[in-house]
């Protein structure tokens, strides 16, 4: 080992002080409306509260808008928007995970695509979970609960963890640019056996789904790519 | 005609200590004080930059400390803790090697060296902390073969993946939902077979009579446990097996010793919980039956994977047929002659 390789390889891991000159990234536009309608089809929505656990584990430049919505038979719908603040890691939990802290157990979670005519296929994941609740009696009687999600950044939408992250990384890296991403969720409770008339898992699919299609337009700016 | 006297038997070499390691180490300095200086900035270089450079979660975390906090329980990452000790073992394990391979440096090792210093900084540009602990292990042996040759870095390569195991990955490897409900409906299944009535709503277990009540966690679905296997077998071929196909097999098989693993786990969870008592089978028992179920069934499904794989089974079947020539001989006392 000579003195001149150890001065290369000491010059090439210098070369690591790159980090300092690195351009500083911007940041692109939003693809989103942070602002959930008042009224959606037969649907009115009220603002409903964002806990305070929420904030305190999400990151400071996390923003929130978060509205249930019911439609007069007795069905409602909670709807929530999560905006990432500039770093991802802070802002955005799966719900696999926060679902599971809360006390539900996964039972599926297909990829479902609704067809929202005037713009695209969107893809999302649908989280079907089920927890015992107590009844008035003291029977315990599994409660299911159907929760769609998606992410959408500054021009595409996509369900998958994994694809989001990917886009991620590659616009960092070869564009220079940091996405703020929208995690929406649209959940209701399947209320077949817990209520008279109540409804099963599909009909409760085809509501959420149906939901899904109105929420879209006013929520997903004209730039945004649905689907692949 | 006279002989030569046959050539002396070289020496044997003492096996290397910790202390020679480090006096031969101090006289290397001392003759080379340039490198060694140089030597000593590099390595500094390398501990600023993993250890001190806070590039992640809005700047407050370096590699090094993002890895570690990402090696909990709830990323399922725990054995990472012990990947870097085990790495460092392996080449201590290999020192003889080390000291016996032909020095000669490689300007390969440069490229690797850049390549490596690349990965880090594009994990820095990406604010990516995974892709930063990539970088570490391509550096190490950049670093190893630019300056000692490909003899020592070949011992190095093994020690260089093995640090990959550092790397948190249970973040992405999140869709475990199918395996949580595997697990749940082949343990429902063994339920069944002993009469223990269990009803399955989704990943939770209940038992019919509403004596216990277990949901399938994340944990339990064999993330955890086939992190912590792919990491033990990578480890157990690295000493036992030396055909390649083999190791890979036996790595790939990783996957099922997992599954197997937990299934027995959870069975036993639930034996307990119906037989025993449901608080004690939830608590001190569901915490420490990874130990006691778990590793002893998954270990020994690797063991005998293993044993199933290197048995000759040309030998096997010829032994299959002299058990019967055997017992014709004991039959009747003695050898076994055909000269009538």
């Amino acid at each position: 080992m000579t003195t001149k390789r150890t001065l290369v390889l000491f010059a090439a891991l210098l070369v690591m002080g790159a980090v300092f000159f690195l351009p500083k990234f911007f940041f692109q536009p939003l693809g989103i409306e942070l602002k959930l309608p008042e009224t959606l089809g037969a649907w009115s929505g009220t603002d409903g509260k964002i806990t305070e656990e929420e904030i305190g584990i999400l990151g400071k430049e996390t923003e929130f808008a978060r509205k249930i919505y019911s439609n007069g038979q007795g069905d409602e719908l909670l709807v929530t928007i999560v905006l990432s603040g500039h770093d991802m890691n802070t802002s955005i939990h799966r719900p696999e995970r926060c679902l599971d802290a809360q006390g539900w157990s996964l039972a599926g979670s297909p990829t479902v695509r609704v067809d929202v005519s005037t713009r695209g296929q969107l893809d999302t994941k649908a989280l079907k979970v089920v927890r015992m609740v107590k009844t008035g009696d003291g029977r315990q009687i599994p409660q299911m609960m159907l929760n769609y999600y998606w992410f959408t950044g500054q021009s595409r939408t996509t369900a998958s963890h994994f694809d989001r992250w990917l886009i991620d990384k590659c616009d960092r890296l070869f564009r220079g640019y940091n996405q703020r991403w929208a995690y929406f969720t649209v959940a209701a409770t399947i209320t077949q056996g817990l209520k008279p008339n109540g409804r099963s898992e599909a009909e409760t699919a085809a509501m959420i789904e149906d939901f899904i299609k109105g929420l879209v337009p006013p929520t997903h700016l004209a730039s945004v790519k649905i689907g692949k | 005609m006279p002989t030569e006297p046959p050539a002396p038997k070289p020496e044997p070499v003492p096996p290397l200590e910790f202390g020679d390691m480090c006096s031969l180490f101090g006289k290397w300095c001392r003759a080379n004080v340039a490198s060694a200086v140089l030597l000593a900035s590099s390595f500094g270089l390398l501990v600023y930059f993993y250890g001190y450079y806070y590039a992640f979660h809005n700047g407050t975390q370096s590699t090094a400390l993002w890895a570690s906090l990402a090696w909990n329980s709830e990323n399922n990452q725990e054995h990472s803790w012990f990947v870097l000790p085990i790495s460092i073992g392996l080449l201590w394990y290999h020192r003889e090697k080390i000291r016996e391979a032909r020095k000669e440096p490689s300007n390969l090792g440069l490229v690797w060296l850049l390549f490596g210093v690349a990965t880090f900084v594009a994990g820095v540009r990406m604010i990516d902390a995974r892709t930063a602990v990539i970088s570490f292990p391509i550096i190490i042996y950049g670093w190893v073969l630019f300056l000692w040759g490909r003899e020592v870095a070949r011992v190095f390569v093994f020690p260089c993946i093995f640090l990959l195991f550092m790397v948190p990955v249970g973040a992405l490897l999140h869709n475990t939902v199918f395996l949580q409900l595997l697990v749940a409906d082949t343990v429902k299944f063994l339920a069944s077979l002993i009469g223990v009535g269990v009803e399955q709503i989704g990943t939770s277990l209940r038992a019919s009579d509403g004596k216990f009540n277990f949901d399938i966690a994340e944990g339990c679905s064999g993330i955890r446990s086939l992190m912590a296997m792919i990491t033990l077998s990578t480890l157990y071929v690295h000493f036992t097996q030396r055909e390649t196909w083999k190791q890979w097999v036996i790595i790939a098989g990783s996957v099922v010793f997992a599954v197997i693993g937990n299934v027995g786990r959870i069975f036993s969870v639930v034996l307990v919980a119906r037989f025993i008592d449901e608080g004690f089978a939830a608590g001190r028992y569901h915490d420490y039956s990874g130990l006691v179920v778990f590793f002893p069934s998954a270990v020994g499904a690797m063991l005998g994977f293993a044993k199933l794989l290197n048995t000759d089974w040309r030998a096997v079947a010829k032994e299959a047929v002299k058990p019967e020539r055997a017992a014709v001989g004991r039959k009747t006392g003695g050898p076994i002659s055909y000269d009538y």
